[in-house]
This record gives structure tokens, C-alpha cells and sequence, in this order.
């Protein structure tokens, strides 16, 4: 696939499903669908704070590594956005810019940089596994995620 | 949407329907849903009632699995179901906990009238908002030590009293002394001691709020003087839990024990009702951890009392003195006997009410039951009732938690701003603090289903009886 078709085919939007809140990401790749489903959260998190911080560009300091292994890619993906949640809560550190390493089936390295914001960033409180699937047509990826809020 | 699920259930009482073991190959035991035939037609447009049958499906799962009349769809397990299983042979879940563990409700009695706030509701609400911190991710004015966290994880209540934060009297009216003396602050993951460790005092976002009230109704006056509670008197309500540390716990162990179900030979209808038998190494580290969450959620809930009570002090010197009328979980799993067997109840979203005879009520609520609190939504009232013995046979000691969310929150958006929302309750005489409008429309009354019938299904169905309705006076959200 061309990289110009794989961008067209890499999105995001957010879903809502009954009561909760969730993300639709695609992707050409499991790496790209990682890395998206990270800039999906990211912006939902940024969203409404002052300064308007979080576009790419803003992306400062050091790259950070992130190594996640798991059973398999749902897993994988689930675990990653829990780390997101996690650093963003703690540090509120959002990651806005990624770069996958490698991915597998069963796991991902994958580094990434962001902003530090002053205000507390508007909280994800967990990634589920709640009706989670991913599935591939015509080459994408596609998966839903619901996040707890 | 329709998942079609309601058509199997069959009304055996006007206040009950039964979905048989037989309406799905893999259940174990039938479903029982608490509702009344609008409140069930309600169901058909949500997975609730799926998510029920699949819970039915777990191992050593007892009896019945039930759903209360606020029941809706949640992460595996439905919000407002009740599930319990055989420790012997049955399993534990975080999922059937949920992630804020020990969510639950706190209501604090004064001698005041409305009479005697009222000139100074605008400043009393914003001295509350200032005293107790809210929003998301919002740290408190307490920030514990790896060794002071420990004793909050092991002790709960009980070591906030040495620390002037709590009143030894305080213990006897909370759930378990606030105090689950199973836990194990050894498999709390450091991840969740961080979230937790400057947290404690802390309302959180969400659904979570402090509110001010006033006793509107009294349903029955002897259980109301048992509890302290007259017409025209002022009450503080608080709603919330263990915040990021209760998430944490939850996210890890979903983690842990979808890795180890292979080895234990469970499949799932829904990987997010991961578990382990209860009785596994796994299973007793969740368990260990939950009731340590758990402690902290009840801490939580002391802290903010003390910075109520503080705030009311001031503004009314003796007269504002707050006794604590009860403290009840509403997302915990707790391991009691019935009828001989001993079993790990899950309640997630649903309270426990347990009866007079039970040794478990406070003695000095022994004629009356155990307080039960179901908040309503912001703006409209709250009710307290008092559980009965009968409720042991119908729902394993349990009842509702609150008058359940009807829509998304985005849908609660679309129909009504933040700012209209608060104009709304202003023109109403309530006093709201909110920092975020967003959450102001995403919480408003048309989000929920009308607490008054939920809570008028509880005590037709006989799982507790009404006691006193409480109107809403002024209100600080996350």
C-alpha cells in the first residue's frame, strides 16, 4: 500500500454507544492503529484546554519508549491506552506525536512525545474491553473501543 | 435499538420479571429484573439484559442473578446487577465490582432548618466548593506517604480517627466500620498507590457530587426519628468513591486475569468480565487489593466529611454540627452466608439492604434496618429507606443505587446546554458549583430515569422501604 492510501485509510472519530463514550479508529497496519487509536485519546483529552495545546507541533521534550506485550492485539491495544490514561492522570503528560518500532500480534514498541499541561486534562478514567473487536477489511483495520469517564 | 431479550422474560409479580435458565444454552442459573412494566420496556433500547445472561454464565455462580429497577448497560456486568457466586467453586470478577471500587453514598444530618441557611446558601455552597476539591484528576489537601497509605489500605476509618479526621462514632455508622479487614495493600499495584496517593479527599468528576438538602418528606416517622431524620431539616449528601486508585486496581486485575482464564479453563461471552476462581492466587489478589481500594473509598468519604463538617462549623458555630447518619458502598463484592453457604456477592451499582435482624445493622438501627440511600439525579430528590430481613431471600440482601442513567451523556448535551441547565436549577432555588458546564449538561436531570418510580419499585418489590424523600438545596459537581 502506498503511504499516501495508508494516511487516507488511517482515521479516527468518536463514537457513542448507549451510555459511553468511545473512539472508532482505523488503520492499514496493527502499528498504525496503535499509534492512532494514541492520537484519538490524546485529542479527546485536550479538548477545551486553554491554549489550545496538543496540535503535533506542540509536541516537546524527550521521546519516551513504550514496550506493551500482551495475549493478543486487542490486549494490546487496551493496555496501551490504560498507559496513556495512566501518565496523563499522574504527570498529565499526553502524548501527541508516535512512532511504532515494531508490532506483532502480541506486542508493541512504540515511542512517543507530547505536551505537559497546567491544567488537569479532561479524564479518561480507563480503556475497556467492553465489545471490543478488531477487524480487517479490504486491508484496514478497524476497531471500536469504549472508554470508561 | 431492540436486543429482543425483553420478550423472553416472563412478569411473575408486578414488580418482577424472570428471564428462565432456559432462554440461553450456556446460563447457569435465571435472571430476576426488578421493574415495573415501563421500566422493563425501557430495557429492550440497552444490552443490560444481555449483559445479565451473560453473567449468569459464570462459574459457580448462585441461585439467581439479579437486576435492580435502576439497572443499565454496563462493562460486562450490567450497572445495577447483583451476582453471587460459590467460593468453594465460583470465581471472582473486577468487572462485577466496576472500576470505581466502593463508590457509595454518605449522608450527614444537622439540627439546621432550610430556614436557617437559606440567606447563606450561595456562600455555603461556594465554601464547600472551596473546602472539598473536585474535577477530574484533582488532587486533595492530604498527601500520604507510602507508609501512611498503607495504614489508610489496611486501617480505612479507623486510622483516620488517630489523625483527628474522623469521630470514633463515625465507624459505627459506616458500612463494615469502614473498615474490610481482608485487605492486602501488598497487591496494590504501585501504579494505583500514585493514582491514590493524593487523592484522598477528593469528589472526582462524573456523576459525583457534595449536595445540600433538605428532609421534604417523612414516609415513616418512627424509622425517620431512628435515623434522626425530620421534615424541614438539613442533610449533606456525598457521592463518590476511590477515584483513580479504584480504576487502577480494576484495570490491573482485568489485565491479570485475562491472561490467566486459559490456565483456569474459563471462556467468556464478554472479555470484559474477566475473573479467576475465587479461591486462586489471582483471585484472592484481586480480592485482597479491591478491599484495600475499598478502605481508601471510605477514607475518601471521611476526609470530605471533615471538610464538611468544618465548613458548616464555621458558618454555624454548634448548630452546624454534622452527625453521620450511614455510609453505604454501592460497587463491592463482599463475601456473606446464605442459607449456610458462603458466597463472594457482587453488587455493581447496587446497594446493600440488609434487614433489623441482621448483625451487620448498626444497633442503633436494629428496629429499623439498614439505611439505604438512592440519590436521584442532580435536581431532583433523594430518597433514604432501610432495607428489610426479606431482602436476604429476594436479591441477596440488595437494592438499587440511584435512579439510572436513560442516556448517553453526549445525548444529554445535544438536548440541554450547561448553561441552560444551570439557569434551570437556579430558577428553582438551587444553588449549583460546577467548574465545567459540560459535565453541568452531561449530568442534568433528563440524563436519568425518574428516581421516584425507581424507588417506588424497591419498596413495592419489598427489597427496602421508603423513609424520607430529600430535595436538593445546592449542589458542588465535579
Amino acid at each position: 500500500m502506498s503511504s499516501e492510501r495508508a494516511a487516507e485509510s488511517t482515521s479516527h472519530e468518536l463514537v457513542e454507544e448507549a451510555f459511553e463514550l468511545g473512539l472508532r479508529v482505523r488503520a492499514p497496519s496493527f502499528g498504525e492503529l496503535v499509534a492512532e487509536a494514541g492520537r484519538a485519546i490524546s485529542k479527546l483529552m485536550l479538548a477545551g484546554l486553554a491554549g489550545g495545546a496538543g496540535g503535533a507541533g506542540d509536541a516537546s521534550g524527550e521521546w519516551r519508549r513504550f514496550e506493551i506485550q500482551a495475549a493478543d492485539r486487542a490486549a494490546v491495544l487496551v493496555n496501551w491506552l490504560n498507559e496513556i490514561i495512566f501518565h496523563a492522570e499522574t504527570e498529565h503528560w499526553i502524548p501527541t506525536e508516535f512512532n511504532v518500532e515494531s508490532a506483532s500480534d502480541s506486542a508493541i514498541e512504540i515511542s512517543a512525545r507530547g505536551v505537559t499541561v497546567e491544567e488537569a486534562p479532561t479524564l479518561l478514567k480507563a480503556a475497556t474491553f467492553h465489545g471490543l473487536e478488531i477487524k480487517e477489511t479490504d486491508g484496514t483495520l478497524l476497531v471500536e473501543i469504549m472508554l470508561d469517564v | 435499538m431492540s436486543t429482543g431479550v425483553t420478550s423472553q422474560g416472563v412478569r411473575k409479580t408486578p414488580t418482577m420479571y424472570e428471564i428462565p435458565r432456559s432462554a440461553r444454552s450456556d446460563m447457569r442459573v435465571g435472571a430476576r429484573v426488578y421493574a415495573d412494566g415501563e421500566l422493563w420496556e425501557q430495557l429492550s433500547s440497552d444490552r443490560s439484559l444481555p449483559q445479565l445472561m451473560n453473567v449468569a454464565t459464570l462459574p459457580g455462580v448462585h441461585d439467581w442473578v439479579y437486576a435492580m429497577p435502576d439497572t443499565h448497560e454496563g462493562y460486562g456486568f450490567p450497572v445495577g446487577g447483583v451476582a453471587a457466586f460459590r467460593t468453594s467453586d465460583g470465581i471472582i470478577s473486577p468487572g462485577g465490582v466496576g472500576y470505581d471500587i466502593n463508590c457509595g453514598v454518605r449522608l450527614l444530618a444537622s439540627q439546621l432548618q432550610a430556614s436557617d441557611i437559606k440567606p447563606d446558601l450561595e456562600k455555603l455552597v461556594h465554601d464547600l466548593s472551596r473546602s472539598v476539591p473536585s474535577g477530574a484528576g484533582r488532587g486533595g489537601a492530604l498527601t500520604l506517604s507510602d507508609k501512611e497509605l498503607d495504614r489508610v489500605f489496611s486501617e480505612g476509618c479507623g486510622y483516620l480517627v488517630g489523625r483527628g479526621l474522623a469521630q470514633p462514632e463515625d465507624l459505627v455508622t459506616t458500612e463494615a466500620g469502614g473498615c474490610l479487614t481482608d485487605a492486602d495493600p501488598g497487591h496494590v499495584s504501585a501504579r494505583a498507590r500514585q493514582r491514590g496517593s493524593k487523592q484522598l479527599g477528593t469528589i472526582g468528576s462524573g456523576n459525583h457530587f457534595v449536595e445540600v438538602q433538605v428532609v421534604d418528606e417523612i414516609f415513616d416517622k418512627d424509622a425517620g426519628a431512628a435515623l434522626g431524620l425530620a421534615p424541614g431539616q438539613i442533610t449533606v449528601l456525598i457521592h463518590t468513591g476511590s477515584r483513580g486508585l479504584g480504576h487502577q486496581v480494576c484495570t490491573d486485575y482485568v489485565r491479570i486475569m485475562d491472561q490467566v482464564m486459559p490456565k483456569y479453563g474459563i471462556t467468556l461471552p464478554d472479555r470484559q468480565l474477566a475473573c479467576a476462581p475465587f479461591a486462586s492466587e489471582e483471585g484472592q489478589a484481586y480480592f485482597g487489593a479491591m478491599c484495600a481500594a475499598a478502605n481508601w473509598a471510605w477514607s475518601n468519604r471521611q476526609v470530605i466529611t471533615t471538610a464538611i463538617r468544618k465548613v458548616f462549623e464555621r458558618a454555624f458555630g454548634e448548630a452546624g454540627k454534622l452527625l453521620l447518619v450511614y455510609d453505604v458502598a454501592h460497587n463491592i463484592a463482599k463475601v456473606e452466608e446464605y442459607n449456610g453457604t458462603r458466597l463472594c456477592v457482587h453488587r455493581k451499582g447496587a446497594t446493600r439492604a440488609f434487614g433489623p435482624a441482621n448483625d451487620e445493622t448498626p444497633e442503633a438501627y436494629r428496629d429499623v434496618g439498614q439505611p439505604v440511600f438512592i440519590p436521584g439525579s442532580m435536581g431532583t430528590a433523594s430518597f433514604v429507606l432501610a432495607g428489610s430481613d426479606a431482602t436476604s431471600s429476594l436479591s441477596f440482601g440488595s437494592c438499587c443505587h440511584g435512579a439510572g442513567r436513560r442516556m448517553s451523556r453526549g445525548a444529554a448535551r445535544r438536548i440541554k446546554q450547561g448553561h441552560e441547565v444551570r439557569r434551570e436549577l437556579s430558577e428553582r432555588g438551587i444553588v449549583v458549583r460546577c467548574g465545567s458546564n459540560k459535565e453541568l449538561a452531561e449530568e442534568a436531570p433528563h440524563a436519568y430515569k425518574d428516581v421516584e418510580r425507581v424507588v417506588d419499585v424497591v419498596h413495592a418489590a419489598g427489597l427496602a422501604r421508603k423513609i424520607a424523600r430529600l430535595r436538593p438545596m445546592g449542589v458542588v459537581k465535579g
